[in-house]
């Protein structure tokens, strides 16, 4: 039988679970910053409606903060992922397995008969369960459902597109369409393409001559053929690469300090492929020099330093064997350094490694051994109990700032929200 | 450095890494009877089961205040509240009125609702429609831990 796809949004996300133990705050602008408290990474409506875009630094807008009396978080994403864990489970409890796109989106099945009823009474009990306001768009495709919930967020947060709704979307910008980038569009736009419409003008031939297999893909998917299923469980393809970087606190000249916040990128980076079961052998170590103010002309402090290894891992203790070695040819004293970070490509299941005969493999079960009780360990009783060396006494210099942290509402005992009884 | 070096010697190096895992035994293999227990477990009790009907939708909150004393709430508790269960008269609720989160008793009237304490020294909260707020979720259990 025909079926439909439903795409999940949440409104707001990061705002809407900060303001889920605060309902001080449910009727205030409320902004959620990026790490090191940045630039602006989610809006409540009103910040919205004040016209504070997405992305900006703070900086630029601590003036208007002030006017308006915005209440500014930095991001809790202890929070947001168990909130959204939530929101999923909710999800799945009604409509079956889905797919979860990001963490506060998820495609799903539905069939072709459901109604904007029926999803209005899903909405409704998402909203319910777990505080958390979403909205809902279906159509025959991914693509099209994506669109779906961006205009449904217009009308009381369910949208399933019909032909009508259809012809009015038509003449919104290809820019919105999901997959075509900012450089894409920029692209189609030096030729005349603007909407939709015009984009599902072109010529299928044409498409794919300009911009590939991609390119055709979402001229189908948009004119209502289906090339992306909903994948469930494991079904989503492999990942092309692993990264883990992030921004100083405040300037790193030292290289041991240096060091251990790309431990820190390793271990996280490993984590993430022994949880998917996949392994890398290319790493390729960032280092990020400041261009700030006093810092302005010091341009040549990025440096990548690409390691290729004879066999390919997800051990967090190898990979940093290999940075350690490296660091020295890529380090540089003179350099004030305001951000690290790791990526690990050429990926490929751990199942399909094969392990030169000539190496020296030995410790290899050994480490596999004492990363699982690690990660034993680090669930029971908490993430970081359990890490490399090099990480004791770890200096507070690279860590991010987050200031304005909330609680950890619903991850740690002694965070858990107050209830007066007064 | 091999972990196993002792019980296999140097000779053999890195080929005895095989044989580090060990299977583990709820019981040792003994001579007499064998232990009849370990098919029959198949798993522990968990607290949670006892609590959690819902888990997507289920948090957990500290209470402040002695107000509930009546229906055995006290100061440091630890409550329980779903949010999936529908509140209805009687329930003891969490209730975001003006901007807080109160721990109340649900008495509802025709057309609003009444917050009660269970302590005499605290006075009803009569909500009209208008009123900035509703029910956050109604609390299923309550935890306190002694020692």
């Amino acid at each position: 039988m025909k079926s439909n796809i439903g795409l999940l949004d949440c409104n707001n996300f990061f705002v809407s679970c900060e303001r889920l133990f605060r309902p001080d705050i449910v009727h205030k602008p409320v902004i959620v910053l990026s790490s090191n408290d940045g630039c602006v990474v989610a809006r409540s409506q009103e910040v919205k409606d004040i016209g504070i875009p997405m992305g900006v630094p703070l900086f630029q807008i601590k003036d208007i903060v002030r006017k308006h009396d915005i209440v500014l978080f930095s991001s809790n994403f202890q929070l947001y992922q168990d909130i959204s864990r939530r929101v999923m489970s909710a999800l799945k409890d009604m409509c079956g397995e889905c797919e979860q796109y990001s963490i506060d989106e998820a495609f799903f099945n539905v069939s072709a008969q459901v109604t904007e009823a029926d999803m209005m009474a899903i909405q409704k009990q998402i909203i319910k369960k777990t505080g958390i306001p979403v909205s809902i768009g279906i159509a025959e495709t991914k693509t099209r459902a994506k669109l779906a919930s961006k205009y449904a967020k217009t009308r009381g947060g369910v949208c399933c597109i019909n032909p009508a709704i259809w012809d009015e979307m038509k003449t919104y910008s290809c820019g919105v369409v999901w997959g075509i980038g900012r450089t894409f569009s920029e692209q189609l736009s030096k030729s005349g393409i603007r909407t939709i419409e015009d984009f599902m003008t072109l010529d299928r031939a044409y498409i794919r001559g300009m911009f590939g297999i991609v390119g055709e893909r979402l001229l189908m998917e948009l004119s209502g053929v289906r090339v992306y299923e909903v994948g469930c469980g494991n079904a989503h393809p492999m990942l092309e690469s692993y990264t883990s970087t992030r921004s100083f606190g405040e300037i790193v000249r030292d290289k041991h300090i240096l060091m251990q916040s790309l431990t820190f990128h390793a271990t996280r980076v490993a984590d993430r492929m022994r949880h998917d079961a996949c392994v890398g052998s290319r790493i390729i170590v960032i280092l990020q020099g400041s261009r700030h103010g006093l810092y302005a002309n010091h341009d040549k402090g990025d440096k990548k330093k690409v390691i290729q290894l004879s066999t390919p891992t997800n051990d967090p203790l190898a990979i940093i064997r290999h940075v350690q070695k490296n660091l020295d040819s890529a380090y540089d004293p003179n350099i004030p350094y305001k951000k690290s970070g790791i990526v690990v490509q050429d990926i490929s299941p751990s199942d399909s490694v094969t392990v030169p005969l000539f190496t020296d493999n030995s410790d290899a079960d050994n480490q596999r051994y004492i990363y699982d009780i690690a990660d034993t360990l680090n669930t029971r009783f908490g993430k970081g109990k359990v890490m490399p060396a090099i990480m004791s006494g770890s200096s507070q210099k690279w860590r991010e700032k987050r200031e304005l942290l909330s609680p950890a509402y619903t991850t740690k005992w002694t965070e858990i929200p107050s209830v007066k009884a007064i | 450095m091999p972990r196993n070096m002792e019980t296999t010697g140097t000779v053999l190096g890195s080929v005895s890494d095989s044989q580090v895992n060990i299977p583990m035994y709820g019981s040792r293999p003994q001579a007499g009877f064998a232990s009849v227990g370990d098919e029959h477990i198949e798993r522990v009790l968990d607290i949670n089961d006892l609590v959690i009907k819902h888990p997507a939708s289920t948090f957990f909150v500290r209470v402040e205040g002695d107000s509930m004393e009546g229906a055995g709430i006290y100061s440091g508790d630890v409550l329980v509240v779903d949010k999936a269960i529908a509140p209805k008269d009687g329930h003891i609720v969490v209730g975001a009125v003006l901007g807080e989160l109160l721990v109340k008793r649900l008495r509802a009237r025709s057309t609003t609702f009444e917050l009660h304490s269970e302590n005499e020294r605290y006075a009803p909260i009569v909500v009209s429609e208008q009123d900035d707020c509703h029910i956050w979720g109604v609390v299923v259990g309550s935890v306190r831990v002694f020692v």
